[in-house]
């Protein structure tokens, strides 16, 4: 499949519909959509527990593919099963595809991820990124970044800032393994679908992590998901970078960070962090902004 | 039912779905507060709507976007980023 | 009849080989290792054609890795033990619940804490709810004769369920027993290929395993119903079995039961050994038969009751313990024979916990104290291994 050069030439045939109960301008949601036009219906998504659950309930299903939800922490090696049972059945042309949130990726099934990524399983491995549980009610998760409040990281007069850990830097982790790793975002959805193109092509493992921005637990109002998407990446919160084979290369280089107190701002999650914790969080930022820089177009492990 | 009585069903009674797509039928209209208005007029068929639009309640015609109000649940991010304004809000039972 | 020297483990091996599985994950644990190196050693060269062996890093993701395979329709295959059974427990549920039929020989060993590395019965048993199939074997060749009929019955479209086939750790998975391998012409006659139609496939694409409303209990009820189903398929494929193979096995396994006032109830590889005390007590005129429970799940209440509604007293012989209750076997028995005319005298025995070894004069020991309860009118519950620590 040829690269896309413009929103124009995203294909139109759509291989998700509506009627599920995600919420509306649900990120993730709209990431599946988008990802099924390249993926097409001879692909099977493997769910892990969350948000996205709930998009089939029998006897309904948006997709028009195929769907397997196993639980929360396996959806990586259910997907190892699915490719090697098609693989062995002579079915290699269909498509494995994990759909998967944080809290599945980046905690209870860090493991299985990890095992896919370091046997190179030739599966793209998509998390959607709303730095939470979401499908529980927004409790913290390893994703969730420094500041934010959560149910579980509830600011309070013991501790102003919510949660105090800082987010897992995932992409390198899974950068480390040696695979194809990158971040994506909803409101760039050529640079996301030219990645999931290149990932299809390859005969490996490939991690995509899509920040899915999420209205009802980062409490903004929903026209915005797009917005936001953009300002995320805008401001530094969330660069477009990938890691190929250990090279970095960044996605989208700005002369300069938008400031992230108009993000902050937008979101209740954060808008009552106080202007120490704003500072720390501009600071994490920066730093790690000036480390992508530094390696861009470099190897980086 | 006696257990005894309990029929088999074989594949009828294993929880999988056979129907692709069988959710757009379902209706999240009833969800709306608001609802997205298309004005022709205005429209310079850039795609951005149908892209962005998480329930593919937008598709794509020759005459550029239509709206399926059965799967619309009145998010408005097609109206926020519609860039000349042909895409309003207006509110629902107006 | 050729006959080969195999270990237990060998012997699952030899069962998956013979079926043609197609995928086998695999993690390793003792003393289940053994059959998953076997595994690999003819996946290196090249004598499982066809079959993936894909190593991974848990138990837990093994089965689900199994579940990912046959769920596009592939025969699976794997084994594990313990620890490792109970780790994969939440995914066990969903296998049976998604209805697809992955055949796991089970190497039972004691459970933690403490740590043991010997054969007791708890781990597998404690799988009883999660709707598989359960096959208890009692030596080597019949570990190899119930992974090969384990595929045919979980397969059959009555059926449609995940099969287990526990033998004990060590003293079978470890220990060589001469048994007879059938040839690939042989078990492909028994054993068609598989195709199941509700599994994904190209031009096939389907939901596995979504989430439910009301549906729920009738889903349920259904998975209830195949595993009862699975009685009459186990009885049936007994006849080409034993034309295929020349051996014949049954729902029970009765051993001198026509005339027997005393029986002993076990599984396992234990009732060898209490086979062999059995015959001695004969030979002094104790009227004592052996019940041996080969099928756990589905249960089969009704081969059960009719072996031992004339029995005068029944022991049953837990191997395994649920603490705070008791044998997990001693009441499912005691069920079983509630509604008969004549209540025989029910005692339990719990023996061999962490693989402390069943002696045939342990076995004799457990009838002459049901000879005591018989006489006395009085049921006990004993556990036979402690005086010894």
């Amino acid at each position: 499949m040829q690269e896309l050069k413009s929103l124009k030439d995203i294909p139109e045939q759509d291989y998700f519909t509506g009627g599920s109960s995600a919420c509306a301008s649900c990120g993730p949601s709209l990431g599946l959509k988008l990802a099924l036009k390249v993926l097409g219906p001879e692909t099977i998504i493997i769910n892990s527990a969350g948000c996205m659950t709930l998009l089939p309930l029998y006897p309904n299903t948006p997709l028009k593919a195929s769907w397997i939800h196993n639980a929360i922490e396996n959806a990586a090696s259910t997907a190892a099963g699915a490719r090697h049972g098609l693989d062995m059945l002579g079915n290699s042309d269909m498509n494995v595809v994990v759909y998967a949130g944080d809290g599945a990726t980046y905690d209870i099934g860090f493991a299985s991820l990890s095992a896919a990524a370091a046997k190179n399983e030739r599966i793209i491995y998509i998390c959607y990124n709303n730095q939470s549980y979401g499908n529980t009610g927004f409790q913290w998760s390893t994703a969730t970044p420094y500041g934010s409040e959560t149910k579980t990281t509830p600011r309070g007069k013991e501790n102003p800032t919510g949660n105090t850990s800082v987010n897992k830097d995932m992409l390198k982790i899974m950068g480390a393994h040696r695979v194809y790793a990158a971040t994506a975002s909803l409101a760039y959805p050529v640079d996301f679908l030219n990645k999931l193109i290149r990932a299809k092509e390859r005969d490996g493992f490939s991690y995509i992590e899509l920040l899915g921005a999420c209205t009802a637990g980062w409490n903004y109002d929903p026209g915005l998901t797009i917005k936001i998407s953009k300002l995320a990446v805008r401001c530094g919160m969330w660069p477009l970078y990938e890691i190929e084979h250990g090279m970095l290369n960044l996605n989208k280089d700005f002369s300069e960070l938008k400031p992230i107190d108009e993000f902050l701002k937008m979101q209740g999650r954060y808008r009552a962090l106080p202007r120490d914790g704003v500072e720390r969080l501009q600071a994490l930022i920066n730093e790690h902004w000036a480390k992508l820089k530094e390696y861009n177009k470099q190897r980086y492990i | 039912m006696r257990e005894e009585e309990i029929p088999y069903k074989g594949i009828e009674g294993i929880p999988i779905i056979r129907e692709p797509g069988s959710a757009a039928k379902v209706n999240r209209g009833s969800w709306r507060l608001v609802r997205p208005v298309h004005h022709s007029e205005k429209c310079t068929k850039c795609k951005i709507c149908y892209t962005y639009c998480p329930d593919a309640a937008i598709y794509w015609t020759d005459d550029g976007p239509k709206i399926n109000l059965t799967s619309c649940k009145g998010c408005m991010i097609c109206a926020e980023e519609c860039p000349t304004g042909a895409m309003t809000e207006e509110k629902e039972g107006a | 009849m050729k006959q080969t020297l195999v270990t237990g483990n060998q012997a699952a091996a030899w069962g998956a080989r013979l079926a043609r599985a197609n995928y086998i994950p695999n993690f390793p644990i003792t003393p289940q290792t053994e059959c998953i190196e076997t595994l690999a050693r003819w996946s290196a060269d090249g004598e499982l054609t066809g079959t993936y062996f894909d190593r991974m890093e848990s138990e837990h993701s093994v089965m689900s890795a199994a579940v990912g395979a046959a769920a596009v329709g592939s025969r699976v295959f794997t084994a594990t033990s313990s620890q490792g059974l109970l780790l994969m427990h939440e995914v066990l549920y969903i296998a049976a619940g998604m209805r697809l039929p992955i055949v796991m020989a089970t190497i039972s060993r004691g459970l933690s804490a403490p740590v043991t590395l010997w054969s007791d019965h708890n781990d597998f048993l404690d799988q009883r709810d999660s709707g598989w199939l359960m096959f208890h074997a009692e030596n080597n060749q019949e570990v190899l004769d119930m992974v090969l009929q384990a595929y045919r019955i979980a397969e059959d479209p009555r059926v449609l369920l995940p099969a287990m086939v526990n033998m004990d750790g060590y003293v079978l998975s470890f220990t060589d027993e001469p048994i007879t391998i059938p040839s690939p012409e042989q078990v492909e006659e028994f054993l068609p290929g598989y195709d199941p139609a509700h599994t994904i496939a190209k031009n096939r694409p389907v939901t596995v395993g979504p989430p439910v409303l009301d549906e729920y209990s009738i889903f349920r009820a259904q998975n209830h119903v195949a595993s009862r189903n699975a009685l009459d398929v186990i009885e049936e494929v007994q006849d080409d079995f034993e034309k295929i193979f020349g051996r014949r096995y049954h729902l029970v396994d009765e051993f001198m039961l026509e005339d027997a006032e005393l029986v002993l109830v076990t599984q396992g590889s234990m009732s060898t050994t209490a086979k062999a005390a059995i015959l001695e007590m004969r030979d002094e005129g104790i009227k004592v038969g052996l019940l041996r429970l080969r099928v756990i799940r589905p249960w089969p209440n009704k081969a059960v009751a009719v072996a031992l509604k004339d029995a005068k007293a029944i022991a049953v012989i837990d191997r395994n313990i649920a603490p705070g209750k008791g044998g997990i076997m001693f009441p499912e028995i005691i069920e079983t024979l509630y509604n008969l005319d004549r209540r025989p005298l029910v005692s339990g025995f719990v023996v061999g916990l962490g693989g402390n070894p069943q002696t045939e004069n342990k076995v004799k020991e457990i009838t002459h104290k049901l000879e005591e309860d018989l006489a006395a009118g009085h049921p006990r519950m004993e556990w036979n291994d402690l005086e010894e620590i």
